[in-house]
Formats: C-alpha cells, structure tokens, sequence
C-alpha cells in the first residue's frame, strides 16, 4: 500500500474484530459453565455417567435370594429344595413365579389378600412356551406335540371332568420328570 | 418398651432392606475398572426360543414397547433351499409354528438370540459427536442418556441393528449387558433367565472361569466379521447363513 | 411410523432419519453452492456474474442461517445441541461438520457485512428516524466510507471470498462423509460421496438463483440480464453433467460383485422407483441436460432462452432435492439383515413431517426476502432499464 493506513480506515474492522471477540469468549465462558465436571474423566465422555449405570436398581433376583425366606428347614413355604433336586432346576424361580419386587411390594399390603403374586398359570401354555415341539427347537428340553403325542392328555380333555387341563396334572412343576409316569410318557 | 418396639423394627427393616436389595451392599463396595475381560457367549445349539431372555432384559432395564435390548430370531432353511428368517415382536412371546414352512418341509432350523456385540472396534462409538457413547474402561460400551442429544448417528453405524431411539427418553439406547449388575457380581437378566445355558457371561480375566475356558477351547465365530468390528459376543459353532 | 413390507428386518430397524435429515444437506448445499456465483465475481472478476452475485451472497446467508434448524427439529433433545460445539468428538464427521458449518456461517455474515457496507452508509446518511437508528447500528456506527478504507475493505472481501471458497467445499463434503463413512448401509458407505455432494451442491446453489433472479425480476418488473443467464446455464450444466458422471460412477457398482450394495440398490430401486428413476433420473437430469444444451448451442430468442434456462434450474432443484431423498431415505429401507425391507410414508403433521419441513424450507427463502429489502443487491440500473 503506497498510503499509511490511518487509524479512521480501520475503525469499523476493530469494532468487527470485537464483536468477534466477544463472540468468542462468549463461547468459551458458556462452554466451561455448561460441560460438566466429569467429563473427560476416563475419556471423551461424562464420568458421571458410569455412577449412574451402575447405581440403577437390580430388578431380576437369583434363587438364592428367593431361597433367604422360602426355606424348607426354616418351614417356611418349601419349594426351594424340591426344586433343586427336579429337572427345572435350570430355571431361576422368575422364570414361572411373580418377580421379587412385585412380592416384595405387595407385603403388608392386604393381609386378608393371599402376600405372594405367585402365577399359578395352570394352562399349557406356560409349560409349551418352551416344551412345544417346534422344528428349530432343539432337544435339550424334552419336547412335546400335544396333538400328537399325549393321549392321555386327549383322553382326559374328551372326559374333561375339570375347568381347566394343565400338564402339570401328570409332570408337576418341579419334579417333571416324575419316575411313576416314566413308563406311560415317552420323554418324561 | 416403646424403645424396645423401635429399635426392634429399625432392625427388622434394616435386615429386610439387606435381604431384598442384595446389590446395595455390593454398591458400597468400590468397583475396579481394571483388570476385566468381560465376554458373552451364545450357544445356538441350546437356544430352544422360549423369549424368557427378551421378557427378562424388558423387565429389568424397562425397555419401551416394540424395541429390544436383546432378542431372538429363527433361521428355517427349507428343503428346498429357501431361507427364512422371522423374530415375532423380537420373540417376546416365545415363537409359534412357522406357517410359511410346515414341519415337513424343514431341512434344519435353530434358533439365534442377538443383542449388542460390545465390539472393540465399535462403529458406533466414534461417529457419536458429542461424546455421549463410549467404551468403558472395562471395556462395555454404553451411552449416557444425559448427555446424549439425540441424533441418530450411533444407531446408523450400527451394522447389527441393535441400536434403536428410545421414544421416552428421545436418546439412543441399547443393551448394556446389565452394567448395574455385572459391576455387582451379578449376571445380565438375559442370562441370569436363560433356562438351558445358550447365553452365558463371565469374565475371561479370570481363568478358571466357565467364560474363560469357552473361549480356550470351543469353535467360536462373531456376527460380520469382515465388518472388523472385533465383537465381544461369541457365538458357539455360528451357522454361516446367520448375518 | 415405518411398516415392513416384506422378508426380515431387525425388530430395531427403522427409517430414523426422515425428511429434515434429507432437508439439512438441501439448505447446506444451496448455502454452499451459491458461495460459487459470488466468489466468480469477487474473485475472478467475471464481469457476466456481477447482476446476481451480491444476490447470491445474500441467499448464501439466508440459507446458512437456516441450515441447522432441521437438524434442531430431528433431535431428540435440541436444547443440547450446543454439546455438539462444546465437546465435539472429532472422529465424528457430524461434530467436525458442526465446527465447519460455525466458521463458514461466520465467514458469509462478514462478507456480507463488508460488502454491503458502502450502501448501509448510504442508507445511514440518506434516511431518518426508526430507519436511520436501524442503519447506524448495522454499521456499527461507523460512516466513514473514504476511499482509502474502502480499498481496504477490497482487500479483506478478497480474502474472506478466498477463505470461503475452501470451507464451502469442505462444508459440503463434509455432510457427505457423515453419510460416506458408515459401512453399515452400503448405500452410504462409499469414501467419494463428498464429491457427489460438493459437485450437487454447486448445480443446486447455481439453479436456485437462476429460478429467484427470475422470481425477483418479475417482482422488481424488471428483465433479467440475458448475458448473465447463459453464463449461469453454462455453469449449471457443466456441474450438472460433473455430477452426473460422478452419481454414474457410484451406480456401477451394481455390475460389481457386492451383493450387499446389489440388494440395497434393487430395494431402492422397487420401492422408489417414481421418485428415483421419474424424478432424479429423467426429469432432474436428462430434461434439464437436453434444455441446458439445447440454449446453450442453438440460436434462440433471449426471452425463450431465458425461460428454458429458469425451467432447467428449477428442475435440477428438483433433481437435487430428490437425489438427498433416495440417498437419506431410501438407504434405510433396505435392512442390514439383508432380508427384507421397510417401507417409509411421510406424514403431513408431526415434528417431522411434511408441514415441518416445508416451513423449513420457506423460512430461508422469507429471510432472503427481507434480506434484499434491507440490503437490495441488485443494481438501480436494471430498474431504469425496465
């Protein structure tokens, strides 16, 4: 430039320079206010968050929590040591009972109102969940076609003396494979 | 007397609430972050599709309406070659019969159970802007639904569809592997429920551990592996056909 | 919300991002696609663009304003997106993106500042009262425009032109790559789609002035510069044949031994057929081809060649337009398990349908509108004229 730049020239790219300024510092003073502490503590992402899935409640229970008050030798509702002995002891008591939480909850509510929620869910269903013969299941659960193979099943539902037919008329829940039956049923 | 009833209850309650909430006292306990090879390991050959592990995972991690943490898909190859592969509702409810292809006709059939690889490689977690998705230090990949805003970024990186958009929360969610339970000791309500041991979960770092020996000594394969995700979900004998 | 049509899909799968993710690459690419008209004439002074270049910096910045408000409409919790800029995980080419689209927004709203400044002065000095108090803050209170400090403001619009020429394409590309580098959807996952999109964006930013310089001259009952027009068709077309050839490349990848991008592209195929094969193909590109070669290479009239030239633009608006749809659409229907599809139906209500996105769309557009009230870009001349 063959002139001196003057100071008048330049005012109005001071005042945009400024503006740029405080833009910026604006950003940087809401950055550090807004971003929370833990960030950055482990990684690019908010520590915290780590207390917080680890803090949150365990809803699903193990046996052994049922088996603190459903104890055989306390007599208090056996079940526990029946079921570990028979072939559904694979299976956790939530598989087929009322949740813990939902036990718990309904403790002391209504004595007259029988505590436990217990699904006494006597329809096939329940059992054919995982009993039904499908084609991709594999036999590493006895299976079963109720059209097919349980004619005693079919006799009973034409003699129908009940309302409801339940398999656990022959195989009981916890002792499915019941040795008196094990000559009639072919899996058990 | 009046002391006595207080005291007496005060107790009764304490001993109730170490009873029924087990994780609290783990909670005390401070966890180490280091030294932990977690793995999950599928057996195909045992999955006998009853969704008890997709009923489960809802229950405990709330999980909305028509989307999954976890589920289960069935593979039925016909003799005829054709394939078809169906999840009713994710196997909420267990599987029925498949019409498209009766009993007859099915050359070989198993079931798959799915849920996220936690892959060491995750394609997820670096495409997330804001950093609201991110491995562990040991090694889970989660996501902090406070932080994240909702984009959507993470559940197209996902080639396993196991991502989906929380419609509560309006953030990205996914399985954690039960990180509030295994970071007790517990297991992940999916194979915590499992009735014939398909899912199974431990940590490799401990060698005597049924996890550790799996992995020493089964065929093991991972869902697309050419993707190079290096997941953390190992599948027992994987069928080819299974994507 | 989405249905499956047929076969398999996750029981996760759905079209997540709907019509505002197709509508954030038009708005950004029209931002960024203008940048090419004005930096023609501030840059390397072509004379022919000089009508409609202060035209197409004032619709840059319409629409850069503009081009977040989808995204905050699609996010789950908008009043984060600020998370975006404070902790920006840069292995993410949304967060790098954010960063980008920040300095580009910043470098238009100068640029424009400087090159309008000359004419605010004129209003500071020229009105009274609300008016004159309006301009005098515009110009930040500065009514100095001597010819020595206006030689400096050349220089700084003449850097400030060259500093958007790269952004505006890295900005661009940079919304492909948040496309380009997902190797989950094999529609996306293709490293040069930031091409596709920088070379679409130049034929769309191009195309959307030449349909509101006419708009605006109906409006100013004036006529559009004729030289001007068919030195903006020649642009357009050969981007439009740029990108034509760069979109054919990524098609033959259906000859290829890719199964995955094979059923992706079928799916795409069967489900948008209308709006890929009618719209993107034939009406978007072949039409505009034969139209744009056609007044480009044959003697017309100025008015008919003007008016070939306003219905080629706006159809490769719409060749655009529906190419981000097949690409964000239709790339979620096929499913990542390879066994089916989902179908997807916009909905007119709801936060993201298609009432949302078409006030989207006009919002930039009633911007630039009172943009060229306050700072009218085009010459007094071209009035005289008419």
């Amino acid at each position: 430039m063959s002139q001196k730049v003057q100071f008048k020239d330049v005012r109005h790219i001071i005042r945009v320079a400024a503006i740029v300024v405080v833009v910026v510092v604006g950003f940087l003073i809401a950055r550090f206010a807004t971003v929370p502490k833990s960030f950055g503590q482990y990684g690019h992402y908010r520590g915290a968050s780590l207390d917080e899935d680890m803090s949150l409640p365990v809803i699903l229970q193990s046996p052994q929590t049922c088996h603190q008050c459903h104890d055989e030798q306390k007599g208090e509702w056996p079940g526990f040591e029946v079921w570990q002995k028979g072939k559904h002891s694979s299976l956790t008591c939530e598989n087929c009972h009322s949740k813990c939480q939902e036990h718990v909850e309904a403790r002391g509510k209504e004595p007259d109102l029988k505590r436990d929620v217990i699904t006494k869910d006597p329809t096939p269903q329940r059992c054919l969940m995982c009993h039904y013969g499908l084609a991709a299941r594999p036999k590493v659960v006895p299976l079963c076609l109720p059209d097919e193979h349980h004619a005693e099943y079919l006799k009973l539902l034409e003699e129908q003396t009940q309302e409801v037919l339940s398999c656990t008329m022959c195989h009981p829940d916890y002792r499915p494979h019941n040795p008196k039956l094990a000559k009639k049923t072919n899996e058990g | 007397m009046k002391s006595a009833c207080l005291l007496a209850s005060a107790g009764t309650l304490l001993f109730l609430r170490r009873l029924l909430c087990p994780g609290a006292e783990a909670a005390k306990t401070k966890y180490s972050f280091a030294g932990h090879k977690y793995a999950f390991i599928v057996d195909t050959r045992k999955c006998i599709g009853c969704g008890a592990c997709v009923r489960a995972c809802k229950l405990e991690n709330k999980v909305p309406n028509r989307f999954f943490r976890t589920w289960v898909e069935r593979y039925t190859v016909a003799k005829d070659s054709k394939l078809i592969v169906d999840s009713p509702d994710g196997a909420l409810r267990g599987f029925e019969e498949l019409k498209a292809v009766p009993a007859p006709d099915v050359a070989r059939a198993f079931f798959v159970p799915k849920l996220c690889n936690h892959c060491t490689n995750a394609p997820c977690v670096p495409v997330c802007p804001v950093g609201a998705t991110y491995h562990s230090p040991d090694g889970v990949v989660l996501t902090d639904p406070s932080y994240c805003f909702g984009c959507g970024y993470c559940i197209q990186a996902c080639p396993y569809g196991a991502r989906f958009k929380n419609p509560a929360m309006r953030t990205a969610d996914k399985c954690t592997w039960c990180y509030h339970r295994i970071t007790k000791g517990l297991l992940p309500a999916c194979v915590e429920i499992c009735p014939t041991g398909a899912r199974r979960f431990g940590d490799a770092a401990d060698s005597a551990s049924q996890v550790a020996q799996v992995l020493r000594t089964e065929r093991l394969g991972v869902l697309r592996k050419e993707l190079g995700t290096r997941p953390k979900v190992y599948y027992v004998e994987l069928d080819p056909k299974v994507r | 919300m989405a249905q499956i049509l047929l076969g398999f899909v996750f029981p996760n799968e759905r079209v997540y991002w709907q019509i505002p993710i197709v509508i954030y690459p038009f708005l950004t690419c029209i931002a960024t696609g203008t940048f090419f008209l004005s930096t023609l004439d501030h840059l390397f002074k072509k004379k022919s663009l000089k009508p409609v270049s202060n035209f197409a910096l004032l619709a840059s910045m319409a629409f850069v304003s503009f081009a977040s408000l989808p995204l905050l409409v699609h996010l789950g919790h908008p009043e984060r997106a600020f998370n975006i800029m404070f902790t920006p995980s840069i292995s993410s080419a949304m967060a790098t993106f954010g960063y980008i689209y920040g300095f580009y927004l910043g470098l238009v709203l100068l640029e424009v500042w400087f090159v309008f400044r000359p004419q605010i002065v004129q209003f500071v000095r020229s009105s009274i009262g609300l008016k004159r108090a309006f301009y005098t803050v515009l110009a930040l209170g500065v009514k100095d425009i001597s010819e020595s400090s206006l030689r400096i403001d050349h220089r700084i619009v003449k850097l400030l032109a060259f500093l958007r020429v790269p952004t505006a394409c890295v900005l661009s590309g940079y919304v492909g790559l948040i496309f380009g580098t997902l190797d989950s959807v094999p529609l996306w996952s293709w490293r040069l789609m930031p091409l596709i999109f920088l070379l679409s964006a130049v034929a769309c930013g191009v195309a959307l002035i030449v349909v509101l310089y006419f708009i605006a001259a109906k409006a100013r009952r004036s006529r559009m510069d004729s030289r001007c027009v068919r030195s903006m068709s020649a642009y357009l077309l050969t981007f439009l044949v740029l990108s034509g050839v760069v979109q054919l490349i990524n098609f033959l990848r259906s000859y290829g031994a890719d199964p995955e991008w094979q059923f992706s592209f079928q799916t795409l195929k069967s489900h948008l057929t209308f709006t890929f094969v009618g719209l993107q193909l034939v009406a978007g590109w072949v039409v505009p081809f034969v139209l744009l070669s056609a007044l480009l290479f044959l003697k017309l009239k100025d008015a008919f060649r003007n008016a070939l030239a306003v219905l080629s633009s706006f159809l490769v608006l719409i060749h655009v337009f529906t190419f981000l749809w097949n690409l964000v659409i239709g790339a979620q229907l096929p499913s990542r398990a390879l066994k089916g599809s989902i179908t997807f139906s916009p909905e007119l209500f709801g936060k993201e349908g298609i009432l949302v996105s078409a006030v989207i769309v006009l919002c930039p557009l009633v911007l630039l509108f009172v943009l060229t009230k306050i700072l009218p870009p085009f010459e007094k001349k071209a009035e005289a004229a008419a």
